[in-house]
């Protein structure tokens, strides 16, 4: 499984949009979402979930079968004490659906477990505070990261704001019924100007270059905390799906580490012969995805390598097109978004 | 992929057995200095401070410089905020400070 990013036309108009100004992402083609109902919701999203959910934060956590191999990463949105949605990529939310009902059959929870097509668009880049405050009015700069409100807006109608995202930049999603969409898109480019409509296809360079991980990194079998996901386990809590294997991993030997590889050379990559990553002429990893970042000029790549080398500052190597290209393990994120810098400004 | 053990040259092992003093000292000092009820087992080299990782502000980022200034024995400027990303690229900005002669190696 190696995910190396595939250039397509315009992709780096897309790519400029979201680094440099703002762009919008349908959200139907990029995520899905399993809705939770029933008076043992959060409990039954403590069991299930690694991650604590919080009641008025959007949370971020994984879900693992019991063996603690990953399944899929979600942002989690409580409505009410009864009432929660998941938001998941696109693909996953049928597989989790299932998992989540074998839980709430086993552990008896009384949940009702619903997958569904979210709609609606996100506000993408370092001008989406500025997009979002036109769109949804001045008090959004108070909306913090992993923030969400129900919010009316003006010629549209009810709609539910998150604020979370992987890229690095802001990331508004405006959620909105099905036939309010229309009304989102005209008010958006009445009050901003024309915003393009971004391909979701950019995404998976934009997450490499944060180093964010997705299953679609992660080999068949593999768990959590192999994977690096240890920001998305709550390890103090009491009991979840995993649990006991997780905890285990985290204090013991480590199988494999991930880290962020840097070719040494301006070297736009596009294939790999094999995704074997060697240190010193030996095997010591396997690549799981990659691409050339425009912001640092050189390619990047996500391996799972021998927890001993796994250091920045190490060189690596891999084939590409039967030339070995030189790699340099580096720290992550590997430069600082404008967004950041936004909303440091802004304190917010 | 195999858990064999790889051969690593003498000269990265050194470097490595150096780096992994490093973060392991500034892992405890961000549990200390913050009192995060955590452990260093808890924190992946690459989480970021802000925002999803640890979830540090920038009154936590004050607390810390104090620490690194007493540990490292380096002087932390404001121009030099921008390592404060994630633990492993505060490591980057300690071996590569000038003032840095490693751990202990200073008054």
């Amino acid at each position: 499984m190696t995910n190396i990013f595939q250039p397509y036309d315009g992709w780096e108009l897309a790519y400029e949009a979201i680094r440099q100004s703002v762009g919008l992402l349908h959200i139907s083609e990029c995520w899905e979402s399993i809705d939770i109902k029933g008076p043992d919701t959060h409990g039954f999203l403590e069991r299930a979930a690694t991650n604590t959910v919080p009641h008025k934060k959007i949370g971020y956590t994984a879900f693992c079968d019991e063996d603690g191999h990953l399944l899929a990463l979600a942002w989690v949105v409580m409505h009410a004490k009864d009432a929660a949605t998941l938001y998941v990529d696109k693909g996953l939310g049928g597989p989790l659906a299932t998992h989540l009902q074998q839980v709430a059959t086993t552990h008896q929870r009384d949940v009702s477990v619903a997958t569904g097509c979210p709609t609606g668009l996100a506000i993408v880049g370092p001008q989406g505070l500025r997009v979002i405050q036109k769109v949804a009015g001045d008090d959004m700069i108070g909306l913090p990261y992993l923030g969400w409100v129900n919010q009316a807006i003006p010629n549209v109608g009810p709609s539910l704001i998150c604020r979370c995202g992987l890229t690095g930049e802001y990331d508004y999603r405006v959620l909105v019924s099905p036939d309010q969409m229309a009304a989102l898109a005209h008010h958006i480019e009445q009050v901003s100007g024309p915003i393009p409509t971004l391909s979701p296809a950019i995404l998976s360079l934009l997450h490499i270059e944060m180093k964010s991980v997705s299953p679609a990194h992660c080999p068949p079998g593999m768990t959590a905390v192999n994977a690096g996901l240890h920001g998305v386990i709550g390890f103090n809590k009491p009991d979840f799906c995993g649990k006991q294997v997780l905890t285990d991993q985290k204090e013991g030997d480590r199988y494999v580490r991930m880290i962020m590889l840097q070719a040494k050379q301006d070297h736009p990559l596009v294939t790999v012969d094999s995704p074997d990553v060697m240190f010193d002429h030996q095997p010591a990893g396997t690549c799981v995805g990659g691409g050339y970042s425009p912001t640092i000029g050189r390619t990047v790549l996500m391996a799972y390598v021998h927890p001993e080398v796994a250091w920045p500052g190490l060189s690596f190597s891999i084939q590409s097109n039967g030339e070995r290209i030189e790699l340099e393990a580096v720290s992550s994120p590997v430069f600082i978004t404008q967004s950041v810098g936004i909303a440091r400004q802004h304190g917010a | 992929m195999t858990r064999a053990a790889l051969a690593i040259p003498e000269t990265e092992q050194a470097y490595i057995d150096l780096r992994k003093t490093v973060t392991d000292t500034f892992k405890q000092l961000v549990i200390e200095a913050l009192m995060l009820e955590i452990t260093a087992h808890d924190i992946e080299n690459d989480t970021p401070l802000f925002g999803l990782g640890l979830g540090l502000d920038s009154i936590d980022i004050l607390e810390l410089v104090v620490g690194i200034e007493r540990h490292f024995g380096i002087t932390v400027t404001d121009d030099n905020m921008a390592a404060f990303r994630s633990v492993n690229t505060v490591v980057d900005f300690v071996l590569s400070h000038p003032e840095f002669k490693g751990i202990g190696h200073h008054d």
